[in-house]
């Protein structure tokens, strides 16, 4: 799969940190199904514990990686913290994997015209 | 779980669709061709033709080495505008004349050394009506493919992503 990515990887070099920073965040199965919980509303580090057969404190470990990220927020109400996702750093990887399907996109758009080419040559 | 993009693109009625299934690491691209079977398999097997489109513009696909027969190989760069290149062996294991061709697909240095275990790559033809289809399975399995994905900023993650969030961004669109 890396050689399909090959042209991709050089497309996106300037996002290199991001890359490090972000998918390697959600690398974790756990901070997956934190992201996939979190994504619904925003919810208290118990309330995600609960969904979960870990630990208290290997769920706090995954919200401070994530936190760290910055793919979630923490807000405070009350007596309890809330964390919620950060809409516009999801958005950030979306639009990174939108290039791996350009790739694929563009390089069939130009296999069209090449047909199409190929097509009128025989024609004449 | 499958993420699926599938588009009819304007103009005409050709399907496109990028899908990719985390739990078995595989991507899967399907396209339409608005020509016959002969000539798209020629596209896909050719050099001549393979250069014109493999790269996406500005880069460049450049062949040195193609001999399409179970065992040959095809040795090419993908050139960028500034001339850097990056090269890469695909080697020809399967072959179906006009059905179906697999390959192994490696990165590789200018001297052509393989960066091994590399990807496999499966393309199916057919053909109705005078379009033909061509359905791609790209299929990555070992540990240290995956470890070579992440050097390409290409984590787990990716998959995860292609999975998901999709489904993600339309229930947040709609808060």
């Amino acid at each position: 799969m890396h050689i399909y990515l090959q042209p991709i990887g050089f497309a996106t070099k300037n996002l290199n940190k991001m890359r490090r920073d972000i998918f390697q965040a959600i690398a974790d199965p756990t901070r997956r199904a934190i992201i996939t919980l979190i994504a619904l509303q925003a919810m208290t580090p118990n309330a995600i514990a609960d969904n979960f057969n870990t630990t208290r404190q290997s769920v706090s470990k995954h919200l401070r990686i994530l936190t760290e990220c910055k793919l979630v927020k923490q807000e405070q109400q009350g007596r309890e913290i809330y964390y919620s996702l950060e809409i516009e750093k999801m958005k950030e990887i979306d639009k990174w994997i939108e290039q791996f399907r350009k790739i694929w996109e563009t390089r069939f758009n130009q296999l069209d015209e090449v047909l199409l080419t190929i097509k009128k040559q025989k024609k004449c | 779980m499958l993420n699926e993009e599938k588009s009819r693109r304007p103009g005409n009625n050709l399907l496109f669709d990028f899908t990719v299934d985390k739990a078995t690491k595989t991507v899967f691209v399907n396209r339409e061709f608005a020509a016959d079977l002969s000539l798209v398999w020629d596209a896909f097997t050719t050099q001549e033709i393979l250069d014109q489109w493999w790269a996406p513009k500005p880069w460049a696909s450049k062949t040195k080495i193609m001999n399409f027969e179970v065992g040959g190989r095809r040795f090419y760069a993908m050139v960028s505008p500034e001339g850097q290149e990056h090269w890469s062996i695909q080697k020809y294991t399967s072959i179906s004349p006009k059905t179906n061709f697999k390959m192994l697909n490696a990165f590789a240095d200018a001297a052509e050394n393989p960066q091994l275990p590399g990807s496999d790559w499966d393309l199916t033809f057919s053909e109705q009506n005078g379009t033909t289809k061509v359905s791609i399975v790209i299929y990555n399995d070992s540990l240290e493919r995956m470890e070579k994905m992440i050097e390409m900023g290409f984590t787990e993650g990716f998959s995860m992503i292609l999975s998901n969030l999709e489904d993600m961004l339309t229930i947040l669109s709609k808060k």
